[in-house]
């Protein structure tokens, strides 16, 4: 009884103790109410701190190179100086050991080599991690030397930074390297329909194909019709992953084009009348599909899990942004020999990867440095090798000096890999950011929640 | 009176950290659950995240789910726990190598747990195999869906795994410093094993049981991994569904997402208080 009364003063002092916080809470909380502007004007003026440490070895020592056009730099040398004995902190998706170690060893490694540059690649499981980190931070006030340098970004989550002003400013063309990339494509200067101005720099390409097995599928079921008959001839042999899951989401993409003839109704603005004419049909194709999918399409896998369940021969089907991921799984062993991949003959989709700067980020120029690197010839063809990264690269081939021409022209392709002639044959462009999440929203509410 | 300032001072740093860190964290995200996130422009207090999640029958739904899988194991785990350390209190041969994997458990972190239950149940797991192997399904896939079922059947099987020996030892504890005095002077009385059971040894053990299980229960309810990995798709349970409204690119929907989780503190919290009252209740 007598420590109900002690336990009675301890809550006193705690919500007393609460009481006072809040009141700083909240004194902190409207001072960082101006902060979407201030954070706006710190980050050029957070830039010419830098400009003016540098500037004095500017007008004394008459530096060489060729001006660039980055916020805080004016030349590239003042931008490798800066990264110099620093460490650059990349925030990217941690799920494939694989390629944890392969950013180590082929990016990590030449950083340090070559500019002294220390490269922590932060894991995360979503590129929202970041992204919240940035904002977090925008609302603390902490408007310079935040935690972020570099984030492997999409086109969403890119659009949320860009619309809330929480990037470094425009320097992604103004890279030495960026003479090999195609600004003038709108594939590139778009990320998925948002113009990329600078503020993001392309480090992948990537095309959704179907991977599948050949010991239970004989042919490839490759237009929606046949996919269709191969699911009620064979229940539960197929699925796709639940959107939010980027790999979900780009299946139901393709079910929009395929309904809508092609990509083009879905390229520009969004249009709810456009949307609501051919939504109807892409929900009844897919609640079609639904019973004789994996567990009845009572749930639906992430695509991690998707892997398994077919290296498990669960499910017969699987899909990814990476053509060339079955011939590295089955070169590794986690892939039974049979699996193959395929396309649909109405096309699909292919996007680019990129990498951006937050505002506060403590090391732009660490993070331009490694931005630059991995754009060069030299990595891309790292990035192109298919006993390598095996990945598609972003990068003109036809602009890069001949011998590094001649070496890409060597190499084969894997043993389940399309053609590169195939896969850009049948390559469409991604819908405007609009219409993705219209049609996530109206795929949770129509096929997954009914 | 010296006592009486001394206690809670040595308190502070510690109380201090929790109300600072925690504290600061509610109060932030209980702010951006009345539209005050001035970080995406939003500066007006309103109660309108709240109405629209309490008139979402999705919210309702995954607010049963989770009430239900936290009370299910709660129930499960206590009666089970009961049950094994009548057993295991008792000297056996090998009683001691019992007790030890009994514990094994305790250590083990839930996500390890989660996905050790993966790699056992599934489909295409070791004991579908297996049974397939031995001939008594004809195909791995012919064994019953217990992961990433509608009932959270998994969920709920990992989570017994995890806590049964969390309430089992704290009882076994109890008894084990009770000792058998208390149920011999029953038995001399002339009272029988039930009567002794619930006459003698369920009072004693009560105050373990029920201090447990309500950490027990305010832990499941506020889990996050274990159904996320395990659960459906949809309904998720409601730490599953703030986590992806928080995670999601669309800011406007971050008020919704930080709505509900607090109304999943509140919830707890007034879960909690019912309970105290109720466990006072049974332990007089």
């Amino acid at each position: 009884m007598i420590h109900h009364k002690s336990g009675g003063k301890i809550l006193l002092m705690v919500i007393a103790f609460a009481l006072v916080v809040a009141a700083c809470g909240t004194s902190s909380e409207t001072a960082t109410t101006t902060a979407p502007a201030v954070s706006q004007t710190t980050t050029t003026s957070g830039g010419n701190d830098v400009t003016t440490t540098a500037a004095p070895a500017e007008t004394t020592t008459a530096p060489s190179g060729e001006p660039i056009d980055v916020p805080g730099f004016s030349t590239w040398e003042e931008v490798l100086a800066a990264a110099d004995g620093t460490t650059v902190n990349w925030f990217m998706w941690g799920g494939n050991d694989k390629l944890n170690a392969d950013v180590d060893n082929d990016i990590g490694k030449v950083l340090k080599e070559r500019y002294n540059l220390t490269l922590n690649r932060v894991p995360i499981t979503d590129t929202a991690d970041a992204v919240n980190k940035v904002l977090d931070e925008a609302a603390a006030g902490v408007d310079t030397n935040g935690t972020v340098d570099l984030i492997w970004i999409n086109g969403e989550n890119f659009r949320t930074l860009k619309s809330a002003g929480l990037l470094y400013g425009s320097w992604a063309e103004s890279l030495p390297n960026a003479k090999y990339v195609p600004w003038d494509d709108p594939a590139i200067a778009n990320d998925f329909g948002e113009p990329v101005d600078g503020l993001e720099s392309p480090w992948g390409h990537a095309q959704f194909v179907f991977e599948y097995d050949t010991d239970f599928v004989s042919e490839a079921p490759t237009t929606f019709e046949k996919l269709q008959a191969w699911v009620e001839a064979n229940p539960g042999g197929f699925t796709y992953p639940a959107i939010p899951d980027f790999t979900g989401s780009v299946f139901v993409r393709q079910v929009f084009y395929w309904v809508a003839g092609g990509p083009e109704p879905f390229l520009g603005a969004f249009d709810q009348s456009v949307f609501d004419q051919y939504a109807p049909k892409v929900w009844e194709y897919l609640n079609g599909l639904e019973p004789n999918l994996w567990r009845n399409g009572e749930t639906y896998p992430e695509s991690a899990a998707m892997q398994d369940l077919l290296a498990n021969q669960e499910i017969h089907f699987n899909m990814t942004y990476n053509p060339a991921r079955a011939s590295t799984k089955i070169a590794d062993g986690s892939y039974p020999e049979s699996i193959r991949t395929f396309v649909f003959d109405t096309g699909t989709l292919s996007n680019n990867n990129y990498v951006t700067i937050p505002f506060n980020a403590p090391n732009p120029a660490g993070a331009m440095v490694l931005a630059n690197y991995i754009i060069s010839p030299e990595f891309q063809l790292i990035m192109a090798d298919p006993d390598q990264w095996g990945w598609l690269i972003p990068t003109d081939p036809t602009t890069w000096p001949a011998k590094d021409q001649e070496i890409l022209a060597s190499y084969g392709t894997g043993i389940a890999t399309l053609p590169a002639s195939v896969l850009t044959a049948h390559a469409l462009p991604e819908p405007a950011g609009d219409w993705v999440t219209a049609m996530e929203a109206g795929w949770i509410k129509n096929v997954l929640e009914k | 009176m010296k006592d009486g300032l001394r206690i809670p001072l040595m308190l502070t740093p510690a109380l201090g950290l929790v109300v600072l860190l925690f504290g600061g964290g509610l109060l932030v995200g209980f702010g951006q659950s009345l539209g005050y996130f001035p970080a995406i422009g939003l500066h007006d207090f309103t109660l309108r995240y709240y109405f629209s999640v309490f008139t979402d029958k999705n919210f309702l739904q995954s607010l049963w789910l989770t009430f239900r899988i936290a009370a299910v194991t709660t129930v499960l785990s206590s009666v089970l726990a009961v049950g094994f350390t009548l057993v295991l209190r008792q000297k056996f041969a090998g009683s001691r190598v019992a007790t030890f994997l009994f514990q094994v458990p305790l250590p083990v972190p839930h996500l390890v747990a989660a996905s050790g239950i993966v790699l056992l149940v599934t489909q295409s797991g070791l004991i579908a195999r297996f049974l397939a192997a031995l001939g008594l399904i004809n195909v791995p896939a012919d064994f019953p869906a217990l992961v990433f079922d509608r009932a959270g059947i998994s969920i709920v099987l990992t989570f017994l795994w995890k806590e049964v020996p969390f309430i089992g030892l704290v009882v076994l504890a109890i008894l084990q410093s009770v000792g058998p005095q208390y149920e011999e002077l029953a038995r001399t009385l002339g009272a029988n094993a039930r009567q002794r059971f619930f006459s003698v040894l369920l009072p004693l053990i009560m105050p373990g049981i029920l201090s447990t299980s309500i950490i027990i229960f305010a832990f499941t309810f506020g889990n996050y991994e274990i159904p996320l990995l395990l659960g459906v798709r949809f309904p998720a349970t409601l730490p599953v569904v703030a986590y992806r409204q928080y995670q999601d690119p669309d800011l406007a929907l971050r008020p919704e997402a930080m709505a509900i989780s607090i109304i999943l503190a509140v919830v707890a919290v007034l879960l909690l208080v019912a309970y105290r009252r109720l466990a006072r209740y049974a332990v007089r």
